[in-house]
């Protein structure tokens, strides 16, 4: 069905806000599978309440530095899902994915080393798995980018349904919400709307709506500062949604 | 980006061959190129040019005299 990408600056609460959304899709029947297409942040698997992280797709072509040699000596043995003009999330190797109660979580790769060199294959490969993930009627792929924008020079978001993007009560995040707003139109995105996220009082969350408003931003739903969310991301565990269900459940209301 | 889009350059005319190209290395007195999810076309070619400030590449065809050298 559709795909939804997670927006925003660093630390405005991009993989809280996904791993949120992820929970409510489930509970309104659809299977879901969360992409980490972020190549720094290590902890979305926990947010999510698993065990532990697939491995990322991006071994699936060796990885960056095996890749050549395999592909020079004998490019016809590298078959694998990522040449697939087509792929359905059965697809997807056991190791490369992990799932319970309905809800999978692949990663696209993730930066490990200094000196590795840039994250550009992370960013096609992102931009290559989101554009054939064939989705069933009842599946939802909720994909968590990188903090920024480098995403959309790489053209991550051609096969994106909506754009969500998370905006905290700070003047760089409201700056950076409307760069967002205007690159995700040029690549064609049909739904674009912010969440505002950490909101501690009506007054704030009126003053940002005027102000996104006001740059022509469509804002979706508004997400309370809950201190549960903050300790669990500081204790790293799961994130529970108990006490913020309404809040996402309004923001399910309009996405689905 | 670092993974090219790579043109070919032939009478004149410059066309649009392959993106997201990872590796080039010389076959048989022409390119093959490589994409990073491991597509591969090879050509009679030469490079005429790198920039990699817009990760773009462009090739220019071989004379069929100098494909034969």
């Amino acid at each position: 069905m559709k795909k939804i990408a997670i927006c925003g600056k660093g630390g405005s609460g991009k993989s809280t806000v996904v791993a949120l959304l992820a929970h409510g899709v489930r509970a309104r029947g659809y299977r879901v599978l969360v992409v980490d297409s972020d190549e720094s942040n290590p902890g979305l698997y926990r947010m999510l309440g698993f065990d532990k992280r697939p491995e990322p797709l991006l071994e699936l072509v060796g990885g960056k530095k095996k890749v050549f040699q395999t592909f020079s000596e004998e490019p016809e043995s590298s078959k694998s899902i990522l040449t697939q003009e087509e792929i359905q999330v059965a697809d997807i190797p056991g190791d490369y994915i992990v799932e319970r109660d309905g809800i999978g979580l692949v990663c696209i790769g993730k930066i490990l080393q200094s000196l590795e060199g840039c994250a550009c294959p992370m960013g096609v490969l992102s931009r290559e798995f989101l554009k054939r993930l064939s989705l069933q009627k009842d599946e939802v792929a909720v994909v968590d980018m990188e903090a920024g924008i480098e995403h959309f020079g790489r053209g991550v978001e051609t096969s994106i349904d909506s754009v969500l993007i998370v905006t905290e009560p700070s003047f760089d995040s409201l700056e950076l919400a409307e760069k967002i707003n205007t690159l995700a139109a040029e690549v064609g995105v049909e739904c674009v709307w912010t969440i505002l996220n950490k909101i501690r009082s009506k007054e704030i969350a009126s003053r940002l709506r005027e102000e996104l408003e006001e740059r022509g931003i469509s804002v979706i739903g508004s997400i309370g500062y809950e201190p549960e969310i903050f300790q669990s991301g500081l204790e790293g565990r799961p994130v529970r949604r108990d006490k913020l269900e309404t809040d996402i459940g309004k923001i399910l209301d309009q996405l689905l | 980006m670092c993974l090219a889009t790579v043109y070919i350059e032939d009478d004149g005319q410059r066309e649009e061959v392959m993106q997201d190209v990872a590796w080039i290395k010389p076959v048989n007195g022409g390119l093959q190129l490589i994409t990073f999810l491991g597509e591969s076309k090879l050509f009679q070619a030469h490079i005429e040019s790198i920039d990699l400030m817009n990760s773009l590449i462009v090739l220019k065809r071989m004379t069929n005299e100098q494909s034969h050298i």
